[in-house]
């Protein structure tokens, strides 16, 4: 019997032996390994006469290509018949990984940047704490204005500019408007300012900081269905199409005409009632969006911008808002947003 | 400010077959919005918003013009029903005021002595109506001025005339800590500068068109009345009414500049129904002081202007129709239109983009169609594109290994400005906060972080904070310099702090940075260091000094970590520096030392690296009491080193520690 066929016949025992894939793998070594019977088959080929070598290198690869086959064909049978005794609670969590969060408004301001940078407006950023120029005399806002006074605006104690008035902290993101026409010295402008802003109110729906982004696009051409169009854009990306939105006159003095999106309710979905009590957030199931309009001329004037040439618009949201008025969110009280309580933080 | 009107009221002035959910929807589209409608009894209260330009639609009338322009856009039937009241024909005596304003501080006087009036209840009809706006029924007389602003859109008042005595109504500014009662009984001491109307004897008699004084207002006993119209210098009008909290109907009116001819209609109307409900027996003239009668401005504008503005051409015909139910007179040239507003809206109308408004309103903004603005496009300056990636990337990359970011106001107290041992001088002070709690700009992010981990001991057993937000340091002469900070605070261990900053870093791209131990006060002596990469610091670390600690009152330990934000862009890099893979062998060996303040990991890596070419890195395997375990790699990128070899390195790296 050549050691070909002893070799056969003792891996065949070997074979059917194996009970498991470990034995299976100790025979797949044993015969296959680099030390293994195939190999110290084929360095017996060494001692013999060229014919020999020729015979017994085809006999040995066939001996190898038939040990492959069948250990294949045992791995399979192995594998499909193996049972484990042990119970293994598969419902069990798996290996705990962190799980951190990011503010409300983050998530706010990165959605927000997307879906006006899809259409080519560039984030830009503007001081906090400004002069009473940018925030109001600018934005055509004149010295005696509600707005300007002490209840509708922190001042902060400092000497006054000659040329650009008092330090505040800035009320609106719209302070960002004239800086960004100066800083661009001429249309087109295609902006966002996204900014902390301060006012001196705190209460369920006011908290005395707070964000806003404005949009501003000024170029040829612009007239108020632009205005709508980036609106409605804006409101379909960001709320999804099963929220309303409505525009209605308001009075900014900084846009002419001025106009107010408003948006149905997320908390009362629009009914104006939550379980048959009137909606804390609402009004008779719609809520203020935001302010916009059309650039007023003298705000261009400001900017260094020909109102004759030259048109655009503009707009101011609150994130909070319009985070609060995002479908699954139904916030009752603002000041939550900045209590920083984990169990709140941790949500998002 | 909204106003409550009824839908029975509105109707004396309107002839209409809407119903008052009709009118509250359509009016809404594109006048003033009507917040709510309630049904009362056999009427409906309509809540409606007016914009603070739109002072002149804060009545009956107002609304009633409005609903006169829009309804029928709306497919619904609408009319102005005229009312053009006339001057009552009384018996005339010769009873006067005096008035008199040097400091030029009022638009319009108005007032009428009316003699021989019954003070009694009013009729139902204005009782109920002066109820369903929220104003309480007093006397026939005192409602009629109530009636009347509501109806006309003018506050009036009315004061008894044997009271005052003198004959005289002075106006001038109040002297600082002069004292007034109001007809509530409430005393006030004055700031000075506030519009006061004395009696030519300095004794003080009325707060003009905010609310009446006790000294001066009618009684039931009252025969001899003055009815009385005042439009006062609006500014200083809110200036007082919201310094003294005193906000009346009346002074939420004249802080918004309502139409000094208005006051004559009102005056009129309100003789009407003096003539009807309080009988007088004689009146006197009237006495009308109104030296600048409002002139509105002409407006010369094209058709081409209006559709380039609106985005839509609407025929000429049809948007000037839309002007005339409005109170505009509307008359046209050659290629272009002229427009004249109303007086009541002479300061509101007065550029081409403001008939653009009205255009577009009572079109409607829900006819026309959305469209988005060209493209075109914009480059955004690199280092503001480079902030906003940045902070994203850090947010992200904390708040996936498990930590939560917070939100402060950018406000503190003083209290948090001294537990953080900090200079209050050396921070922006807000001059007019509304609480003691955000009284100075935040020049540090750490304080507030401490207090967020202060604010949730015992919620969660392990807190990791962070925070990315503007610090604002002052300037003389100018705005303060906004610079951002990263802040992180845990109150895990120092060693996870580490781990956490360490990934950062790595994320960051920063290999070459090194750690040295640092002093800084607030931290614990022993376990605090400083980042550098190069020469540039980029930030510290440490655990919080007990001292610290108990300031914030603070139960457990907590450590924490600051970045300059602007720095770690600068030194972080935006991707990832390639290195060939090295084939040849690697061989690990290990190493235990005692550490002390004089062999620290951070000095012992130095000494490695400088000692031996083959070493490619070191990482920590365990810390056990002062006992720290290394692992060295060596290896060479041309050859396979030898263990013999790594050996010798490591020992020739020992002799130098």
């Amino acid at each position: 019997m050549s050691d070909v066929t002893t070799t056969l016949k003792e891996f065949k025992r070997d074979i059917e032996s194996a009970k498991n894939l470990d034995s299976l793998e100790i025979i797949e070594t044993k015969y296959l390994g680099k030390k293994g019977k195939i190999n110290e088959l084929l360095q017996s080929i060494g001692i013999l006469n060229q014919n020999e070598r020729k015979e017994l290198g085809s006999e040995v690869n066939k001996l190898k290509a038939t040990i492959i086959q069948l250990i294949g064909q045992k791995r399979t049978q192995l594998a499909g018949s193996e049972t484990s005794d042990s119970f293994i609670d598969v419902t069990l969590p798996g290996k705990r990984y962190p799980k951190g969060s990011l503010h409300l408004v983050t998530h706010a301001i990165e959605e927000i940047s997307a879906i006006f940078a899809r259409i080519g407006f560039i984030r830009m950023q503007y001081p906090e704490v400004e002069w009473e120029y940018f925030s109001f005399d600018a934005l055509n806002m004149p010295k005696g204005h509600p707005a300007r006074d002490d209840f509708e605006t922190f001042f902060i104690d400092a000497e006054e500019d000659a040329k650009f008035g008092k330090q505040v902290l800035t009320p609106h993101t719209s302070s960002g408007q004239v800086r960004e026409m100066l800083r661009m010295n001429k249309p087109p402008i295609r902006m966002i300012n996204i900014s902390k802003c301060y006012r001196p109110n705190w209460d369920t729906t006011h908290t005395p900081m707070f964000h806003q982004f404005e949009g501003l696009c000024v170029d040829k051409n612009i007239n108020i269905t632009h205005l709508k169009g980036a609106i409605d854009y804006f409101a379909k990306q960001f709320f999804g199409e099963n929220r309303e939105i409505r525009l209605r006159p308001n009075h900014f003095q900084f846009t002419e005409p001025s106009l107010e999106p408003d948006i149905t309710c997320g908390v009362c979905l629009g009914t104006g009632k939550v379980k048959g009590v009137k909606c804390k957030v609402c009004k008779s199931g719609w809520l203020e969006l935001a302010g916009s309009g059309m650039v007023h001329p003298n705000v261009l004037r400001a900017g260094g911008i020909d109102p004759d040439t030259y048109s655009g618009w503009a707009f101011g949201f609150g994130i909070e808002r319009v985070m609060m008025m995002k479908e699954d969110l139904k916030l009752d009280d603002m000041r939550t947003m900045y209590g920083n309580d984990i169990r709140f933080l941790e949500q998002f | 400010m909204n106003i409550q009107i009824t839908y029975n009221w509105l109707k004396e002035y309107l002839d209409t077959d809407a119903s008052p959910y009709e009118i509250q929807k359509d009016l809404s589209l594109g006048g003033p919005a009507i917040e709510r409608v309630d049904k009362a009894d056999d009427d409906y209260i309509l809540d409606v918003e007016i914009t603070s330009n739109r002072i002149d639609s804060a009545s009956i009338i107002g609304i009633a013009r409005e609903a006169a322009a829009l309804l029928p856009r709306f497919v619904k039937k609408a009319l102005l029903r005229k009312r053009d009241w006339t001057i009552p024909i009384l018996k005339k005596n010769r009873l006067t005021v005096q008035i008199e304003d040097k400091e030029k501080l009022t638009n319009r006087i108005l007032a009428v002595i009316l003699e021989g009036v019954t003070i009694k209840k009013s009729p139902d009809y204005i009782v109920k109506r002066l109820e369903a706006a929220g104003i309480r029924s007093l006397n026939n007389l005192i409602d009629i001025t109530n009636y009347v602003m509501l109806e006309i859109g003018h506050p009036t008042h009315v004061f008894d005339y044997d009271r005052i005595g003198t004959g005289k109504l002075v106006f001038r500014t109040a002297k600082r800590g002069e004292r007034l009662i109001t007809l509530d009984n409430k005393s006030y001491t004055l700031f000075g500068g506030e519009v006061v109307i004395d009696d030519g004897s300095g004794r003080i008699i009325d707060l003009p068109s905010i609310m009446g004084t006790s000294n001066s207002v009618v009684q039931n006993a009252s025969k001899r009345i003055i009815f009385f119209i005042d439009n006062v210098n609006a500014v200083l009008i809110r200036k007082a009414s919201m310094t003294h909290g005193i906000r009346t109907l009346a002074a939420t009116y004249n802080e918004k500049r309502p139409d000094p001819e208005l006051g004559y209609t009102a005056l009129v109307r309100a003789l009407n129904l003096i003539q009807e409900l309080t009988t007088p027996a004689s009146m006197s003239e009237i006495f009308d002081v109104y030296s600048k009668p409002v002139k509105p401005k002409k407006i010369e504008i094209t058709p081409e202007f209006i559709t380039s503005r609106i985005g839509v051409a609407i025929p000429v015909a049809k948007w000037t129709a839309y002007l005339e139910p409005l109170g505009f007179k509307v008359s046209k040239k050659t290629s272009s239109i002229v427009v004249e507003p109303p007086s009541y809206r002479a300061s509101d109308v007065q550029i081409a983009e403001d008939v653009v408004e009205e255009v577009a309103r009572i079109y409607g903004y829900n006819n026309l169609p959305a469209v988005l603005p060209p493209l075109t496009y914009i480059k955004q300056p690199k280092e503001i594109d480079q902030l906003f990636q940045f902070q994203s990337k850090v947010k992200h990359f904390l708040k996936d290994n498990g930590l939560h970011e917070t939100m402060n106001y950018s406000m503190i107290s003083e209290k948090l400005i001294r537990n953080a041992a900090l200079e209050v001088k050396s921070h922006v002070r807000l001059k007019n906060t509304i609480s003691e709690e955000i009284k100075f700009m935040r020049t540090h992010l750490l304080p507030s972080l401490f207090m967020n981990i202060k604010n949730n001991e015992g919620k969660r057993e392990i807190l990791k904070f962070f925070e990315i937000a503007k610090t604002y340091k002052k300037r003389e002469n100018d705005l303060p310099v906004e610079k951002y900070k990263l802040g992180i605070v845990v109150n895990s261990s120092l060693s996870d702090l580490k781990g956490i900053v360490d990934a950062l870093l790595t994320e960051l791209h920063i290999d070459k940075f090194e750690v040295i131990p640092s002093a800084v006060n607030f931290l614990t002596k022993q376990s605090q260091a400083e980042f550098f990469v190069g020469s540039e610091k980029v930030g510290k670390y440490g655990e919080l000094s007990t001292e610290h600690r108990l300031r914030y009152g603070l139960k457990s330990n907590v450590f924490t970590a600051i970045f300059d934000f602007e720095t770690l862009i600068k030194v972080a890099r935006p991707f990832a520096k390639y290195k060939p893979i090295n084939p040849y062998s690697e061989i690990k060996l290990d190493l235990t030392y005692a550490s002390t303040s004089k062999l620290t990991f951070s000095q012992l890596k130095k000494i490695s690296f400088k000692t031996s070419p083959l070493l490619q890195k070191i990482e920590l395997v365990t810390v056990f009491k002062d006992k720290v375990s290394l692992r060295f790699y060596f290896s060479s990128q041309d050859r396979n080193i030898t263990e013999k070899e790594a050996v010798r390195e490591l020992a020739e790296i020992k002799k130098n520690f």
